[in-house]
């Protein structure tokens, strides 16, 4: 119910805010917008640690990944979320959230408590995973 | 006499002749056109209206729309600009109140207390029940809880105490007893933070690693015995750390949904600021 | 008594007609600032109008120019919104038809096909637009074209003389387009020739060698009787790298239908002359 109300009070008032900041002229773009969040096969990195770990996730995506179909309902997906990861953390804190990750990939039970992305991906963001964490993001 | 009579009517008639020289834009047709656009909830293009009156004719109740528009923009600073400079007019009372409601939008303390007391007794409560609101958010207690009962009508006391009850009595779970749990027997820690599908799915995963690990030993294959015993540790520490991470995760949700809760109970009695003074419309 | 009625009747009317003209001028102002590209206190102005209009004279004009500046703003919802309210205050069947296309193109821009297919289908319908048809046609082209229908868009600019540049590009574009059933076919019989049919070689390669590597390993497995290693590295691993095969092939074809598209609507955009979305 509460639910219900929330949704008429805000696409009641939904006109009215567009016009609560100035605007320009805005051309509108035939081009579809396209998903662009893809990997980054860059190698640059901050150390030789970062450079080490990369260039394996990268072998890792161009000969296998790449090639095995998309298998990972999450964004980011398991190879990127343990890049990210070490890099938020250290490899051990790292290497334990990827491990948590993986079983939650084969979950195959209930995936309902998370969010969906715009490319219709599970959001799954290590952030929400990191020992210090102040301020989760995601769900 | 009726010569007399239509004399007048028709001076009236020239003189508002000339009152359309300006057109639209005579500030009584400026101040009606930004109270319907105010009313239509288009508040910039209200406050713009009101600010052109006002630049030509200062006036305090112009000033105090202006500030609702922005408040209702939630563009707050502005807000506090405007009431800021009503504080001694014939407005005060209603631009404190406001500024109150604003400091609660914005998750400031209150400074209102070091303020002189509102005389209108309505104002008053208002500004009680809100102080003790913010009071609330920081965090909820018994000794509040009580000193509600003299501001708060019945029904609103009600609602209090069922607030009070979820935010205080909701049942928490310990980021170390789910980790202790998941090392005693994995998946029993997620199971704990009620996130059964992957709780189960350790517990199968790491089952599995061990059994092919325990099976290979037996069948004398040393090193397919250490990489399943590698799999079976990966999994089973990454369960540990998961299960820890959960509880924490959980109680800052549900603390997340509390909270929200809250603001939108408050959000639907308008933070105990009396509606009328947030502008009228029919 | 006589000449003072007459007076005060002149200066009445002098009045209304005062107002009246007001009400335009201050619509012409409104329709400066719209040619102007100031589209937000266009609708500024023209909503003073509305407010003023007593007698719901410009009531048309009004919602017609703000939808048309909302919608030079990129704000499409709220231009629908001021169309229907144009829409409701037509004057004549022409301002009626305009404002219908108005909201049928705005649609098509907005990818509600299905929508906009019915919104043609009624105006179709309605007799007092029978003359109308190559209009309508036209319209339903737009709309394909924006569906990705290239086939049929290129038919019905087909049936109208002016619209014969678009047709050739629609030929053109469905000409170029890669099939994506016959993409994963080739994938089916031979693993990666779909991925190299959509000019997409490296992956193509990569994916026979490993679909013969574990194709390898399966086969010999079974024929060394090891049927637990057969089961486990045919279901992981040769399963797995087919159905990437499969599903690469499909997606590469796709991608590259979508480069099509989007290059395609984007030249139309840029250079097409013509009445466009």
């Amino acid at each position: 119910m509460k639910i219900v109300l929330f949704i008429l009070i805000i696409s009641s008032s939904l006109f009215a805010q567009t016009d609560w900041q100035r605007w320009q002229k805005s051309e509108i773009n035939y081009v579809e917008e396209t998903d662009n969040s893809g990997r980054s096969y860059s190698l640059r990195a901050d150390d030789p640690f970062e450079f080490l770990l990369k260039t394996t996730a990268v072998t890792y995506w161009f000969f296998i990944s790449d090639v095995d179909g998309d298998n990972c309902p999450f964004d980011p997906s398991c190879s990127s979320f343990f890049l990210e990861s070490v890099k938020a953390s250290n490899l051990i804190e790292g290497t334990l959230m990827f491990a948590d990750r993986f079983t939650r990939d084969i979950n195959v039970f209930n995936r309902s408590n998370y969010p969906v992305t715009k490319s219709r991906r599970l959001a799954d963001p290590p952030e929400k995973y990191l020992l210090e964490n102040s301020h989760p993001k995601g769900n | 006499m009726r010569s007399y009579f239509f004399f007048c009517l028709l001076v009236i008639s020239i003189s508002s002749l000339f009152a359309q020289e300006r057109g639209l834009l005579t500030p009584e047709k400026r101040k009606a056109f930004a109270d319907y656009l105010f009313c239509e909830k288009d508040y910039l293009r209200a406050a713009e209206e009101f600010e052109a009156v006002n630049n030509e004719n200062q006036n305090d109740s112009l000033q105090y729309k202006i500030g609702l528009c922005f408040l209702k923009m939630g563009e707050y600073e502005k807000a506090k600009h405007d009431f800021s400079q009503l504080r001694n007019s014939s407005l005060g009372e209603e631009s404190r109140l406001l500024t109150l409601k604003i400091a609660f939008l914005q998750n400031e303390g209150n400074k209102e207390s070091t303020e002189p007391s509102f005389k209108n007794e309505v104002y008053k409560t208002a500004s009680l029940r809100l102080t003790m609101a913010l009071k609330i958010k920081e965090r909820i207690t018994q000794t509040n809880l009580i000193s509600l009962g003299n501001i708060l009508d019945e029904n609103d006391k009600v609602d209090f105490n069922t607030i009070f009850l979820n935010k205080e009595r909701w049942q928490r779970k310990s980021p170390f007893a789910a980790a202790i749990f998941s090392a005693i027997l994995p998946g029993a820690g997620k199971i704990y933070t009620k996130n059964y599908g992957d709780g189960i799915t350790s517990l199968v995963v790491t089952g599995l690693f061990t059994f092919l690990c325990y099976e290979n030993i037996l069948a004398g294959h040393p090193t397919r015995a250490w990489i399943f015993a590698g799999l079976t540790g990966f999994f089973y520490w990454g369960n540990v750390y998961g299960s820890y991470i959960s509880a924490r995760n959980y109680n800052r949700e549900k603390e997340e949904e509390l909270n929200s809760e809250y603001e939108s109970y408050l959000g639907s009695k308008n933070y105990f600021v009396p509606e009328e003074i947030e502008g009228k419309c029919k | 008594m006589k000449p003072l009625w007459l007076i005060f009747l002149l200066v009445i009317s002098v009045k209304v007609g005062l107002a009246q003209a007001q009400l335009g001028t201050q619509l012409a102002y409104a329709e400066s600032l719209f040619a102007q590209e100031k589209y937000f206190d266009a609708i500024t102005e023209a909503k003073r109008v509305a407010f003023f209009d007593s007698t719901e004279q410009y009531v048309f004009e009004v919602n017609s120019l703000i939808a048309d500046s909302y919608k030079n703003g990129g704000k499409l919802s709220e231009a629908v919104q001021y169309y229907t309210k144009a829409e409701m205050s037509a004057n004549t069947a022409d301002e009626l038809f305009a404002t219908k296309i108005k909201i049928i193109k705005i649609n098509i821009l907005r990818r509600a096909f299905y929508l906009a297919n019915h919104q043609l289908d009624e105006l179709e319908k309605d007799s007092r637009f029978a003359s109308d048809s190559s209009t309508l046609q036209y319209w339903r082209g737009w709309n394909d074209l924006f569906h990705d229908d290239w086939q049929n868009a290129a038919a019905r600019f087909g049936k109208i003389d002016s619209a014969a540049a678009l047709k050739n590009i629609c030929q053109e574009v469905q000409k170029k387009k890669y099939s994506v059933s016959f993409a994963k076919g080739l994938s089916i019989i031979f693993p990666g020739a779909g991925q190299i049919y959509t000019g997409n070689y490296v992956s193509g390669v990569l994916s026979l060698g490993w679909n013969v590597l574990f194709g390898y390993l399966t086969v010999q497995a079974f024929s060394a009787e090891r049927v637990f290693d057969g089961v486990v590295i045919g279901a992981m691993l040769w399963l797995r790298f087919y159905n990437g095969n499969l599903s690469n092939a499909a997606k590469f074809a796709e991608e590259k239908n979508s480069m099509l598209y989007n290059e395609t609507l984007d030249y139309l955009q840029k250079n097409y002359q013509g009445n466009k979305p």
